[in-house]
């Protein structure tokens, strides 16, 4: 009588797996983050939207030449410490947040954000001229690549880590 | 809940009608507060659904609209209604029409008999459960209709595949039937009910103590859930296969028919077996109330939507199986079986 | 006198129906032609190049470190895995000696993203056949080593963690702390999903005696990972041609055994990569115990010019081997570059073997090949 055996094998081993839904239904708790409402706390090194404080860019392309979709524009005038960015632009549209640039980046100017709300309402704003249209300062930026982003204690926050230790 | 249906039996006599006008009132008002219960019932099903769902697999389900997504099924449908209304170029447009109202009318139709409180229905009628096996088949004939009007390949097989489906299962869900309307000697689903009272408790008269019916019920629940397109029976939609089989192509709210439909023929499924089965409205420590019986019929569609987030997917050929090789055989020797125990334990 | 024409006889043909590039079960933009006959598949032809972005052409127009991004998007599940694999490409064409605490972390990320991807292999599996609930609750454990890999590079799925020479970022305490975490508690989640849903029975009947590829025939379609595995074939790159620190960890390679129908087929593959979710939990242990101090990414010049050579480097990936062939002119970019897919060598068996099955059984067994799209087209 194989059905039978089928059945009744079918039977039990659906019990079975209604007792494991049955438990996740009463004991389970939901991992969902609603997410306009709360927002999950950003690791260390979250690469959100690329930043550059045109302020201390020294304009030296190195960023740029590594770039693997050639999404920086840069053009830089003067000479040894004079030397300035005179126009410094992003493609948003091409970027895919790799933080190659950040790593070959001399200085700090160049980090990237907690900020993942990439939305734009317009296509034009996504490439973005960073002298013409300064960023607000960054607080929230993720650590340099390659540095520690527990300086000193290992529990300190997130935002302080950033900027201060690269 | 019995008030409101005595209030409606003596709305035409308290309006001074009588003769064929009053009759058309009664069945009018009867038809429209079975719609708005259908309706209030397939809304109800659908939020328990995705919440029940929702909680066993680590989610919230809905949560914006009202309180914790209660009004999140309203929004559907009024988002659903609001839709355009499409058919596609090359579909049969009449087919393609019909085929939804077909398949709610369907579902619709076999609440005409079902009672909806203790000991009342829209219609007491006397053969009630062939009624509900009659009108079950319409359901399936407005799905074939719509697999084949949709002129779509995949809705074709779906349709196909309802085809094989419900003809196979409609067998297994009458003969499931019969032992308990052996036991109790009526067709009417309110005498079914009614000839399970007394006894022990007033449960140990239920037609599932009987051997032969306790095996017939978890036979029934389970042809009826094929019935209904559930999990692990959902082959004519099955989306991994056939994208949504046989309504790929609906939209608006032809798509909302089809899924009112599937509720409210859970809930009837769940309610026949609840009546048949399970006493209906009798109840521990005496107890006979349409809330009882509301509630037998809530917990089978919980284990249903429990079932359905639990299982996966039969085949075609293992279904055919399931049916022909298991379902059909045990009906017919527990028919047999109730038979004989009926001839030496009655007379 | 004139014969009048006879009516055909009444005959049946088979249908053409194109199932995908938009199919829920084609796991991104397959296009398989099915020639039916009602339910049976007569012939399943799959048609790739839906997700083509010329990733070959690209490797030789960008610099060698510069490529890490583009190899996240082949193997979009098993990210780490291929970056590594580009990675350990180069550093054998550069001669470029890695650290051993940098190799542990690699090994640490690696076998972390195979258990995601392989959860993600038979939640899919699951849902392919009808099963929603699995689905939810790998992901959810999927969602835990995420937030791990997460900790140490930036990023959820396109990680771009490995470096020539070495990683990106150093491992972080937190990380050990969350990945010992998960460790605790996955055995008996695994355990739990594997009575949800690998031993019922239905699924059992819906994925055994399914599809069955004998090993010969697995060797010959070149096929790797799992898949071979499944089929009973005992080869698995980590142990017969070991790299990196694997020499020094104690792992099996599960094989197929057929337990519940014959050898390789559907329900094999899915239980082979169950069983190496356990393998790699026992790896993941060891690694923690035996991460040592160090640097953890070695002295590369700016630009790295690796001399003129060619190199052909494999390793496994959680679809099998992913092989990087480079030839270098001794320039900042590759001359020639070539990829193997495992899912465009694992792909390329479905024609022969889903001869006269049902359609359901054509989804059963692509849904046990684990596919990406992403490399398939590359």
């Amino acid at each position: 009588m194989n059905i039978l055996s089928e059945v009744w094998s079918g039977f039990t081993t659906t019990l079975k797996g209604m007792w494991v839904t049955g438990r996740e239904y009463l004991t389970g708790k939901p991992i969902t983050v609603q997410y306009p409402y709360t927002k999950r706390e950003m690791p260390y090194r979250f690469r959100g939207m690329l930043v550059n404080d045109v302020s201390i860019c020294n304009g030296c392309t190195k960023c740029s030449r590594v770039c693997p979709v050639n999404c920086i524009e840069i053009e830089a005038e003067g000479k040894g410490k004079e030397r300035h960015v005179t126009k410094w632009v992003l493609n948003y549209q091409k970027c895919c947040w790799c933080e190659l640039c950040v790593e070959v980046c001399p200085d700090t100017s160049l980090l990237m954000s907690h900020d993942y709300e990439t939305v734009f309402t317009d296509r034009n704003k996504m490439i973005r001229d960073f002298v013409a249209d300064p960023i607000p300062p960054f607080t929230d930026v993720n650590p340099k690549p390659g540095t520690n982003p527990y300086p000193k204690k290992e529990n300190e926050g997130d935002s302080e880590s950033g900027r201060a230790a690269a | 809940m019995d008030f409101l249906m005595n209030a409606m039996q003596s709305l035409p006599a308290s309006m001074q009608l009588s003769g064929p006008l009053a009759w058309t009132i009664t069945a009018l008002v009867a038809a429209g507060v079975t719609m708005g219960v259908v309706s209030l019932v397939a809304l109800l099903a659908v939020y328990a659904e995705r919440k029940v769902s929702a909680d066993m697999q680590a989610r919230v389900g809905p949560m914006h609209v009202g309180w914790h997504g209660i009004l999140q099924t309203t929004a559907d449908a009024i988002k659903l209604m609001l839709k355009e209304d499409l058919v596609p170029a090359m579909a049969d447009k009449w087919l393609f029409i019909t085929a939804p109202l077909l398949v709610f009318g369907g579902a619709f139709i076999g609440w005409a008999v079902l009672p909806l409180c203790k000991g009342w229905a829209p219609v007491d009628l006397n053969i009630g459960v062939v009624y509900l096996l009659a009108t079950s088949s319409l359901v399936a004939l407005g799905i074939i209709m719509a697999g084949w009007g949709s002129h779509n390949k995949w809705s074709l097989y779906g349709a196909m595949r309802t085809a094989a489906q419900f003809l196979s299962y409609e067998i297994p869900t009458a003969l499931h039937l019969l032992p308990a309307i052996l036991l109790a000697g009526s067709l009417n689903l309110t005498a079914l009910a009614n000839s399970q009272a007394g006894g022990m408790g007033n449960m140990a008269n239920w037609a599932i103590w009987n051997p032969f019916c306790f095996l017939s019920f978890f036979c029934y629940f389970i042809s009826g859930l094929a019935e209904t397109n559930r999990v692990p029976f959902d082959l004519p939609e099955s989306e991994s296969e056939l994208v949504a089989g046989f309504h790929v192509e609906y939209s608006g709210m032809r798509f909302a028919f089809f899924f009112l439909a599937e509720y409210a023929e859970l809930f009837l499924v769940s309610a026949i077996a609840s009546l048949v089965f399970l006493g209906g409205w009798n109840g521990p420590f005496g107890l006979e109330s349409s809330f009882l019986y509301l509630a037998k019929v809530l917990v089978m569609m919980f284990v249903a939507i429990w079932l359905r987030w639990t299982l996966p997917r039969f085949r075609i050929d293992q279904l055919m199986g399931l049916c022909w090789k298991f379902l059909i055989p045990l009906g017919l020797i527990n028919i047999l079986g109730v038979g004989f125990w009926i001839y030496y334990f009655r007379t | 006198m004139v014969i009048p024409a006879q009516p055909k006889p009444l005959q049946g043909e088979p249908m053409v129906i194109y199932m995908g590039p938009q199919h829920p079960s084609t796991h991104g933009v397959l296009q398989v032609e099915l020639h039916t006959d009602g339910e049976i598949v007569n012939r399943a032809i799959p048609r790739i190049g839906f997700l083509h972005r010329c990733k070959e052409k690209i490797g030789e127009s960008v610099p060698y470190d510069a490529y890490v991004p583009y190899t996240d998007r082949m193997d979009y599940l098993a990210a780490m895995n291929t970056n590594w694999a580009w990675a350990s490409a180069v550093e054998k064409l550069a001669a470029i000696e890695v650290p051993e605490r940098a190799e542990y972390i690699r090994v640490y990320v690696a076998e972390f993203n195979r258990i995601a991807s392989h959860l993600v292999a038979l939640a899919t599996y699951g849902l392919d056949l009808g099963a929603w609930t699995p689905l939810l609750h790998a992901f959810r454990e999927r969602e835990s080593v995420l937030d791990i890999l997460e900790e140490l590079s930036g990023g959820r799925l396109c990680f771009g963690y490995m470096r020539i020479g070495g990683v990106a970022n150093d491992i972080t305490p937190r990380s050990i702390e969350m990945g010992k975490a998960f460790l605790k508690q996955f055995r008996a989640k695994l355990d739990s999903l594997n009575e949800l849903l690998s031993f019922n029975h239905i699924f059992i009947r819906r994925a055994a005696n399914i599809g069955v590829i004998p090993g010969e025939q697995a060797i010959a379609y070149g096929m790797t990972g799992p898949m071979l595995r499944a089929s009973g074939v005992d080869w698995d790159m980590r142990r017969d041609e070991p790299y990196s620190i694997y020499p020094k960890l104690n792992f099996d390679v599960p094989v197929g055994q057929g337990l519940k129908g014959k050898t390789g087929d559907n329900w094999d593959r899915y239980w082979v990569r169950v069983q190496e979710m356990y393998e790699s939990m026992k790896i993941l242990e060891q690694v923690i115990d035996g991460l040592p101090e160090g640097e953890f990414r070695a002295k590369v010049p700016a630009i790295l010019r690796p001399p003129a050579a060619e190199v052909y480097c494999r390793q496994e990936c959680p679809r099998g081997e992913v092989a990087f062939y480079l030839i270098s002119d001794g320039g900042k970019t590759p001359y020639r570059m070539k990829v193997r897919g495992p899912s465009f060598c694992n792909l390329s068996i479905l024609e022969t073997i889903s001869k006269d099955m049902l359609i359901a059984d054509l989804v059963s067994t692509l849904g046990s090949f684990d596919i990406v799209m992403g490399e398939v087209d590359r």
